[in-house]
């Protein structure tokens, strides 16, 4: 196969970075999204609050080992790509002494809060919920202490960005709830009021992360020309059309197959969670593609 | 099962032509000011010094000149403090030959850096 041949020439650590980075971000948008889609919806059925506060608490560990994988990857790239260098104590020192050392602690020890979503609600109503959300205001923090969200005007750059990872965050984080959701009958466990009111709540929610990600966009690369004339810009038009995608989908959910959900048609429950399933592969390739953009261009640079 | 060996073949495809299409080197992001000598200058006779200066200061962790005689040596390197101007000497003078720098680097916004520059030297 010609293009088996052709990745063996490809630098293989830039691209172990890519795959690292968009694991992190999924792990970690992911377990963010958890706790934001329970405290949004507090009356989910106990077995699925359960599941749901599991798959946070599995997912945060995963971002917590990429993160920290991350490290010596970054380290190894600085020396030019080599194993040796990833363990070299002098380059893992200038790494974890800059800003990606910041970002490592806020998200690892954000990503260990998360998990206090676990914790039993109704017993320590406060506790969980206050303790979690407190490790998803880490893990965003830890997420503007690179790129050029640092750049002037921070603190607005800063602000945009956090809206829309949190609007990301929650609805990579339905999508599981609202696959299981949706392979109940419409009749049980308040299946069909959850997903309509999702497609209520995810109006606004998909408002805010386009709205915030537009004006980030426009912020960073200062004019509409560099979209089409820089790689980064030409990244952010792929990620774009995928979004496109994903909107038209969830438009199709809300109006389309939930209203049939709820009416009980034959085969909808099917279509729902195939369109659910379609989705979240599209959220795969967004996150990657998001890799893509923020370790190999850059607004300025190209 | 066809249809379904031909998606995921297309799929792989896709994602690696993806890969490859990125797998280049980072793109400066502290700006780069320029290189000495200039990418893609010619040269008459050797450099004294090879650099390269940044808008903004710039960690370089990996400096590396390459010539006709494969990697060249090269003497009073300035270490990694953050710094806008990088420049290090040949160790010997540079035969006529085309010359490639690479680089790479921590910018101040935690980035990882990678970019270079040719020259070609001419007795």
């Amino acid at each position: 196969m010609a293009w088996m041949s052709a990745l063996a020439g490809v630098e293989a650590w830039t691209v172990a970075m890519i795959l690292v980075t968009a694991g992190f971000y999924g792990g970690a948008l992911l377990a963010t999204g958890v706790v934001l889609f329970r405290l949004t919806f507090p009356d989910l059925p106990d077995r699925e609050r359960r599941v749901a506060s599991r798959i946070g608490a599995i997912v945060a560990w995963v971002g917590i080992a990429l993160a920290l994988i991350q490290w010596p990857l970054q380290a190894g790239y600085l020396g030019g790509g080599t194993v040796a260098s990833a363990v070299d104590p002098m380059l893992l020192g200038m790494v974890f002494e800059g800003a990606q050392g910041t970002r490592l602690i806020l998200a690892v020890s954000g990503l260990l809060l998360v998990q206090a979503i676990l914790l039993d609600a109704r017993r320590l109503p406060w506790l969980g919920y206050g303790l979690s959300l407190a490790g998803v205001g880490l893990v965003m923090l830890a997420f503007v202490q690179v790129g050029h969200t640092v750049d002037e005007p921070r603190l607005l750059l800063a602000a945009l960005l956090i809206v829309h990872l949190l609007a990301a965050a929650f609805w990579v984080a339905s999508l599981a709830p609202l696959y299981r959701l949706a392979g109940h009958p419409p009749e049980g466990a308040d299946a069909a009021r959850i997903l309509a009111r999702f497609g209520q709540v995810a109006v606004f929610g998909v408002g805010l992360l386009v709205l915030a990600g537009v004006v980030l966009a426009a912020l960073l690369l200062g004019g509409v020309t560099p979209l089409f004339t820089t790689g980064y810009g030409q990244f952010l038009i792929g990620k774009v059309l995928i979004v496109g995608l994903l909107l038209l989908l969830a438009a199709a959910n809300k109006w389309r197959l939930v209203p049939a959900f709820e009416r009980g048609e034959p085969g909808a429950p099917g279509r729902l969670r195939r369109s659910i399933a379609l989705e979240g592969s599209l959220v795969a390739s967004i996150l990657l593609l998001t890799a893509v953009l923020t370790t190999v261009s850059s607004p300025a640079g190209g | 099962m066809q249809t379904k060996s031909t998606i995921h073949n297309t799929t792989r495809a896709a994602l690696a032509a993806l890969l490859l299409a990125v797998a280049t080197p980072l793109l400066a992001h502290e700006g780069e000011l320029g290189s000495t000598p200039e990418d893609g200058a010619t040269v008459q006779g050797s450099p004294e010094k090879i650099g390269i200066e940044f808008e903004g200061a710039m960690r370089i962790t990996q400096f590396d000149v390459s010539g006709p005689d494969g990697r060249v040596r090269l003497t009073n390197p300035p270490g990694n403090d953050p710094t806008e101007r990088y420049f290090v000497e040949p160790a010997e003078p540079l035969p006529a030959g085309d010359y490639q720098v690479r680089w790479r680097g921590l910018a101040r916004d935690g980035h990882m850096m990678s970019d270079g520059f040719r020259f070609t030297v001419e007795d």
